[in-house]
């Protein structure tokens, strides 16, 4: 499964990513990763029932999310008001990679 | 369907002041914001709804409020509302992040009470200010969403939690008089006008509580521009974690200044606008060019006080648009400067302040 991951915007304007293929992941990453998109229910989220209708509103963070898992695909864009619940235990664990990657001087925002 | 009415649901929430029936009664009758209104999303229909140019139509719509202050738990859920740990005069709850959001957010109410400003609350029709904290898990992070403040705990690394800070809280609760007033975009100049007034709203009420502190201290009365000029300008430094310590999110006296480390990068405010921020990101610079903004608020307030800034700055809100960009921001400006003079509510030569400190930022 290979994930790329984006988030930007909030308060403090500052943009993550993250991209991780969960075949080259340490396993323990990898297993964790694999269980949270299946508890999200990613592949049944409709694209348009997610996205956001307009700009704003102020500070919340925008989300981009693209899995790929064998031929199935999904292309995400939401915010903090429009994330399902079901997502959120999924994002937050992304931001922390993401934050972990930065502090390892892998990647910049 | 009213207010603030249903909880535990992040969609659930977002009920309305204004009943759908009404806003169609309005569109039917021919008002042409409604009609644009019932055309936009769920969220966005509801939040102009609420705009202040319809002021007369809420008075007759909604009932006046207390103002009141509540605050709720999410307990780390992404839920909002979901429980209600403190009203108006309730006891502490010694929960640091629900007691430092009751203080903040009853700082805010407060301030905008005062007579730099005059708002009955948000709204100036007293409407109930609700804060959410411990919002999700290690939530990097607070915003308004159109009816409420929501502040997550940060992850004790890189941001600790948001409720601590003043200026973060009023920051929040300035994006919603704003939407009650001038009611920007939220995108390109329009948001960072957005961006620029609740920046301005956190560090005046952060100055304002100073003022009042260092009076109490004293036993005495201190001059407005004591304070402005001991002000550190900087907004988000409160909530910085360890690996961040001493840096800042924002700084109004000079913006591109206030980080420069390899978690965060460089700060990427411009302080004028021969280097204004032209790509897509941000919505278009919301966050970034607010800095040019900011720099003229700076450069005002430090000639004739924080308090008489305001006053300015906040008169110009109120004759501002959704759309206005920032040469349209400086004409209400200096017009509301010009009348404020006229009428001895800010010093005769405000408006050639003013003036300056705009040339200084390249928009005059």
């Amino acid at each position: 499964m290979h994930i790329d991951f984006e988030s930007s915007g909030g308060y403090a304007n500052i943009k993550l990513t993250y991209h991780g293929n969960t075949d080259t992941l340490p396993e323990e990453v990898a297993n964790k990763l694999i269980q949270l998109v299946e508890s999200s229910r990613i592949f049944d989220l409709n694209e348009k029932e997610v996205a956001p209708g307009l700009s704003g509103p102020p500070d919340v963070l925008h989300y981009r999310l693209v899995i790929h898992e064998g031929n199935k695909r999904i292309s995400l864009s939401f915010n903090d008001i429009t994330a399902p619940n079901s997502l959120h235990p999924l994002l937050t664990f992304l931001q922390e990679l993401a934050w972990e990657q930065i502090r390892k001087g892998k990647s910049s925002p | 369907m009213n207010n603030f009415t249903k909880v535990g649901s992040d969609y659930e929430c977002f009920s309305t002041f204004i009943p759908p029936y009404v806003l169609d009664n309005m569109a039917k009758a021919g008002i042409e914001e409604a009609k644009s209104t019932i055309l936009q999303s769920q969220f966005f229909r509801e939040t102009r709804a609420e705009n202040s140019k319809k002021m007369g139509l809420l008075a007759a719509t909604v009932p006046k409020g207390k103002a009141d202050v509540q605050v709720y738990d999410s307990e780390n859920t992404t839920v909002f509302q979901k429980k209600l740990v403190r009203g108006q005069d309730d006891p502490k709850t010694n929960d640091p992040a629900v007691d430092n959001a009751y203080d903040h957010v009853n700082d805010d109410r407060d301030f905008l009470k005062d007579e730099i400003i005059g708002l009955n609350s948000l709204d100036n029709n007293g409407m109930n200010l609700i804060c959410n904290v411990h919002f999700g898990k290690k939530y990097n992070n607070a915003f308004w969403d159109g009816k409420q403040i929501t502040l997550g705990d940060g992850d004790g690394v890189i941001f600790t939690n948001f409720a601590k800070s003043l200026d973060v809280v009023a920051h929040e609760l300035g994006h919603g008089v704003v939407q009650f007033t001038a009611n920007f975009e939220y995108h390109h100049q329009p948001g960072a006008l957005h961006e620029h007034f609740a920046d301005v709203f956190g560090t005046v009420v952060t100055q304002w509580v100073e003022k009042k502190t260092a009076e109490k201290a004293a036993g005495k009365e201190i001059e407005w521009l004591q304070i402005t000029k001991k002000a550190d300008w900087l907004i988000g430094d409160e909530i910085m974690g360890p690996e961040l310590y001493g840096e800042a999110l924002r700084c109004m006296s000079e913006p591109g200044a206030a980080y420069d480390n390899n978690i965060l990068g460089k700060d990427p405010q411009p302080a004028h606008m021969k280097n204004i921020y032209t790509g897509p990101g941000d919505n278009g610079g919301v966050h970034i060019n607010s800095g040019i903004m900011n720099k003229a608020f700076y450069l005002t307030a430090i000639e004739i006080g924080t308090d008489q800034a305001s006053r300015i700055w906040y008169n110009a809100l109120r004759n501002l648009w959704p759309t206005a960009i920032f040469k349209e921001a400086v004409g209400e400006i200096i017009k509301a400067a010009r009348l404020l003079a006229k009428d001895n509510k800010v010093d005769k030569e405000a408006t050639q302040r003013v003036r300056t400190a705009f040339r200084e930022v390249g928009l005059f």
